[in-house]
Parts: C-alpha cells; structure tokens; sequence
C-alpha cells in the first residue's frame, strides 16, 4: 500500500475517504463491479441485474457529462492558434543549432544529418549555450574588479564613508544607465532604427487610440479593437512609432470587465501583443500580468516616468520575477538577471509588498565597495 | 475521450520519425477533451488553456528522445499530470473557488454558446458539465484524478496505477470512493432542486435539462444499492 499523501489524499481520519482503507464486503464486490464494467466485461455471472444495469447506465451519464462543452470548444481553438503560432517560433530556433555546427568544422549535409540525432544536437546546443555565456563571463569577471578610483590608502575620515557610504538620492533610472543615450523620452524610434541602435528588437506599433484616454480600460478596448480589425501586428514595420510600451503593457492589462465585450481570448491577445512587442517566450511561460510587467520593467528601463500605481503588485506573487526573466531572457542583460533573483529573493522575506522597482533599482545601482549588486534591506 | 483511438499511429513516432501530420490531427482534435480534463481537475478556463498548450509543447518537445515503452495515451496523461504538478508548484495555485469556476464559465458559455436551434442543447450539456464539476471540486485529487482517467478518459486501472505510480489496489479503492461521492453529491443535488421547484409557487418547475440525460438520473436510492 502506498503511504498516504497529505497533498493529495483527503484526511486519513475519515477512512471512507483514505485510499489505504481496504475495502471489504458489499464495497469490495461493488468496486469489483465497477472495474469490470470500466474494463467493459459483461455482466459477472447469470443474467445482468437491475443494480448493474444502473451502475452502467449511471456512469454513462458521467462520462456524457464529460463531453467538451461549446466554451471547451471555443478554448480548443484559442490554444491550437497559439499552440500552432509558437511552434513556428521553435522550429525557427533549429537553424542555431545547425549553424553552430557549420561553425564547429561540419557543414552543409553532414550538419543537417548530424543534427537530427539526439546527442549531437545536444552537444551543438551546450556547444552554443557556452558561447552565448562568454560575454556574460567576461562582464561578470569585471566587476568582480575594484572601482578605478578606490586607492590603497585612506584617511580614517575617507575610511568611514566607504565603510558606510551615504545612499546618493537617486533620480529615476534614465536610458543612459542602461548605455541608451540616443533614446530619448516617451517616443520610441523608428523600429528599424530602433533594433539597429539597442538590438532589443521591440517593434513600434501604431494603434489607434482615441485622443481623449480616461482609463487603462478605455485604452485596453482600443486595442483590442486595433487587434479584431486584423490590422495588428502584421503593420509593425511600416507603423508610425507613436505608442509607447505603456499603452502596450496596458492592452495587456487583465480586465474582466473588457474581456466580456472581446471576441479574442485572452491567450490570443497575449500572443499577439507579445509577439508583436518582441517576447518570444513570455507568450507561452508566462502569464499575461508577466509579460504586462515586463513591458512596464521595460517602459521604466528607458527613462519613462509611471505613476507609482503601476509598479505595485496586487499582492506577493510569482508574478513579478517571472516578468523579471522574461525581460532578461529577452535582453540577455546580466544586470536583469540579477533583478529576478533580487524579486525571488523577495518573495521569502519579510518584505512581500516591496515594489519590484526597488530591486530593480538596487540591482542597477553601480556597486560601492566591488561586491557584487545585492538587495539591500530598508 | 481518450486521446488518440482516432488516430492513425502514434502522434509522437510519426513526429519522431518526420511526420507531423498525425501530431497535428491529435492537436485538432484532442485540444477540447484536453481543456475538460485540467478544466475537471481544478484549473480555471485561462489556466487550462495555458496548460494544454504546455502539454503540447512537452510532448512535440519530446519527440526525438521519445520511445514508445508504454501506449501513447498513457504516456501522454502522465506528461499531463507532471504539467499540471509542475504547474501548481510553480505558481502555488490556490483551489479556484467554485463560485468563481461558475461565473467564469457563465461568461464563457455566454460568448460561445450559438443563439441557433442548438443552444438549448448546448446550455443543457454546459450545464450537466458544469454540475459535474462542482461534485469532482469536492473530491480528494487522488480519487478526481482517478475518477478521470479511468471513467472519462477511459483508460485501463494497470495503465492509471502505472500513471500515477501506485498500486493497482489503490487505484480499484479511489475508483469506488470517487464514484459513490459523485453519485451521493449528484443526487442530492438532483433532490435539492426538485424540493426547491416543489416548494416555489407559480408554474411548476421545468428543468431545461431532460431528466434523462442528468448524471445519475436524479436517483437517490442509487446511494443505498
């Protein structure tokens, strides 16, 4: 017999509930009967009697109420167009590993043939995995380097302040914190230029939003009307780049109230929202607050000043680290990595209503004594 | 129900082996049997979608180490059940509160049920699911998971036990619980709205749903057989 399992099991003080309560009698044999009419035998010995009869029948009704109901059906198809959507996107990743192969010294055929098995995909993969680490190393071996400026020697006054340095009140993080000097306000670049400047690959979107914006609600309609007209991402190269990762992240906003005048489903408009903004796999890991944070972390990263309503998470959740990754998977910063681990942190702490702009800003602070960025506590 | 008695060959061989064709069939046509499932077990309508297309991703992800040691289908619920784990680890799931299953599946039933000759029918099916569903929530997981497999999904008890990774004892015993409760609470409810009709002045009560195609057939003396 198995051990009982709190998690799973109802309490073993009701031993009509516990699996481990062998079953005797009466319920025995009708356990017997039910296995049999599961199995599909006919009816144990002599003529079928009126009490088989009806268990068959009963569990008939059971299994007819089973059946996927039309909302089922509804959410069948959500999820073949998303499921269909990003397997284009895997299958795009396959030319990487042949690549790396080519790269590695086998080429053209081989490189094909040899990437279809198992262990050397595996190989060509750790193989591109470290390359891609490489840069992530070397940034990691320097700041592992004391500041330029520290000498050998200090007063004790000197001593003092980097001992315990006074925290410098820090203005909002601006793009030139993040080397994006040529970013500029709320507009974002043409997309062209703008994946050619920061190689983030975010697209502008033109979506027509009223002129008069009251709430994230009224927004939120406006795009997902922009989005059921058809004209959605597909425009994202020739758009005109006048909306902001604000107004994105609020189309992503969960809103039951506008979800009920939508005809798309929400996993719908994340895919395309998200794939439109650029996240590749924050379409399928994440959940749609996720990848609204993720645009919002985003926002803030290039200087964008957001009320503080924005940044406060509704309550202590997986939410926010997860956002966190996307974005670093995204980026591949280092820096954003650190973020995550920061809000994963946060989450066992004593600090669960902490906004995660607090880390992200601690995480970004330039380090003071050459240790490496660490949450500090408030 | 069951995943693939439709299909030609194994979906996850044939992808294996280059051709997608019959993994894209199993998709279509397994993708509203797969949202009932995580749907029955707990998740609520977003989640389910989310989960389904998960298991989606793990099994084509899969394909090239796959080696088929046990039936597809068996293999593809124990990749289900591992999603679905993995799932509520991940995000500490909180059970979804019934009143709230029942409004969000009220809202989705709304926009998907046709206002054609086939919406009675299709109200009627939503909502002997819908009753189903509330009599499962009260179940112990152990015996939901049980009762799914092996009732709905069909699925032999050797192919659940294996599944689930105990014995096939335990199986037969979850199995008999899980069925007596759901007739106790598919009764009761049965009964319950009877008195109510009963009692109501005005018209007499006439439920949309035939009585026959209620679970249980509104038997009550089932429980004492």
């Amino acid at each position: 017999m198995n051990a009982f399992d709190p998690e799973t099991d109802a309490s073993p003080a009701d031993p009509a509930l516990s699996p481990d309560t062998p079953l005797r009698g009466a319920d025995a044999a009708e356990a017997q009967r039910l296995e049999a009419l599961l199995a599909g035998e006919a009816p144990s010995a002599g003529e079928p009697n009126g009490h088989e009869e009806g268990l068959a029948a009963e569990l008939q009704r059971l299994r007819h109420a089973a059946l996927p109901t039309a909302a089922d059906e509804a959410a069948a198809v959500r999820v073949q167009t998303a499921f269909f959507a990003a397997l284009e996107q895997d299958q795009a990743t396959e030319p990487e590993v042949s690549s790396a192969l080519a790269r590695s010294g086998l080429a053209g055929d081989w490189a094909r043939t040899l990437s279809n098995r198992p262990l050397v995909r595996l190989a060509a993969a750790s193989l591109l995995v470290h390359l891609l680490a490489l840069p992530v190393f070397a940034w990691w071996i320097a700041s592992q380097r004391p500041p330029s400026s520290v000498q050998l020697s200090f007063s004790p006054a000197q001593k003092r302040t980097i001992e315990s340095p006074e925290r410098p009140e820090r203005g909002p993080l601006t793009p030139a914190d993040l080397g994006l000097e040529d970013l500029e306000g709320l507009t974002l670049l043409e997309p062209s230029e703008f994946r050619r400047r920061t190689r983030l690959g975010l697209a502008s979107i033109e979506v027509p939003i009223p002129a008069q914006v009251g709430t994230e609600g009224d927004l939120e309609r406006a795009v997902r009307a922009w989005l059921e007209s058809g004209d959605g991402p597909q425009d994202t190269e020739d758009a005109e780049p006048r909306v902001v990762l604000v107004q994105l992240a609020a189309a992503l906003d969960e809103d039951a109230r506008t979800r009920e005048n939508s005809s798309l489903g929400t996993s719908e408009v994340r895919m395309r929202l998200a794939r439109a903004a650029g996240l590749p796999d924050a379409t399928l890991s994440a959940p749609l607050q996720a990848v609204r944070m993720a645009l919002l972390m985003r926002a803030r990263l290039q200087g964008l000043e957001l009320p503080d309503a924005y940044w406060k998470p509704k309550a202590p959740s997986g939410v926010e680290p997860r956002a966190a990754l996307a974005l670093a998977t995204w980026d591949r910063r280092p820096v954003l990595l650190e973020v995550a681990r920061s809000l994963e942190r946060s989450r066992t702490e004593s600090e669960p209503w902490r906004t995660w702009l607090e880390w992200a800003d601690d995480a970004l602070e330039p380090p003071l004594d050459g240790e490496p960025n660490a949450p500090s506590s408030r | 129900m069951s995943p693939a008695p439709d299909l030609p060959r194994d979906p996850l061989s044939a992808l294996r082996d280059g051709d997608p064709t019959v993994f894209e069939t199993f998709v279509e046509t397994h993708s509203s049997s797969l949202i009932g499932f995580y749907r029955r077990l707990g998740a609520a309508a977003e989640e389910a979608e989310d989960l389904v297309q998960e298991l989606f991703l793990r099994l084509f992800r899969g394909a090239s180490g796959y080696r088929p040691r046990e039936r597809f289908e068996a293999y593809c619920f124990r990749i289900a059940r591992n999603a679905w784990i993995d799932r509520r680890r991940r995000s500490a799931l909180r059970p979804v509160a019934l009143s709230q299953v029942t409004a969000e599946d009220e809202r989705e039933t709304r926009s998907a049920v046709d206002p054609t000759p086939g919406a009675v029918e299709q109200l009627s099916r939503h909502e002997e699911a819908e009753r189903l569903r509330v009599q499962l929530a009260k179940l112990p997981e152990a015996q939901r998971l049980v009762f799914e497999l092996g009732v709905v999904q069909e699925l032999p008890y050797a192919e659940i036990a294996s599944i689930l990774g105990v014995p096939t004892g335990t199986i037969k015993s979850r199995m008999f619980h899980a069925v007596r409760k759901l007739r106790e609470g598919l009764g009761e409810e049965l009964a319950d709205a009877t008195n109510a009709a009963e009692n109501a002045s005005g018209p007499p009560y006439e439920s949309p749903v035939p009585p026959s195609s209620l679970p249980l057939g509104g038997s009550r003396g089932a429980r004492s057989r």
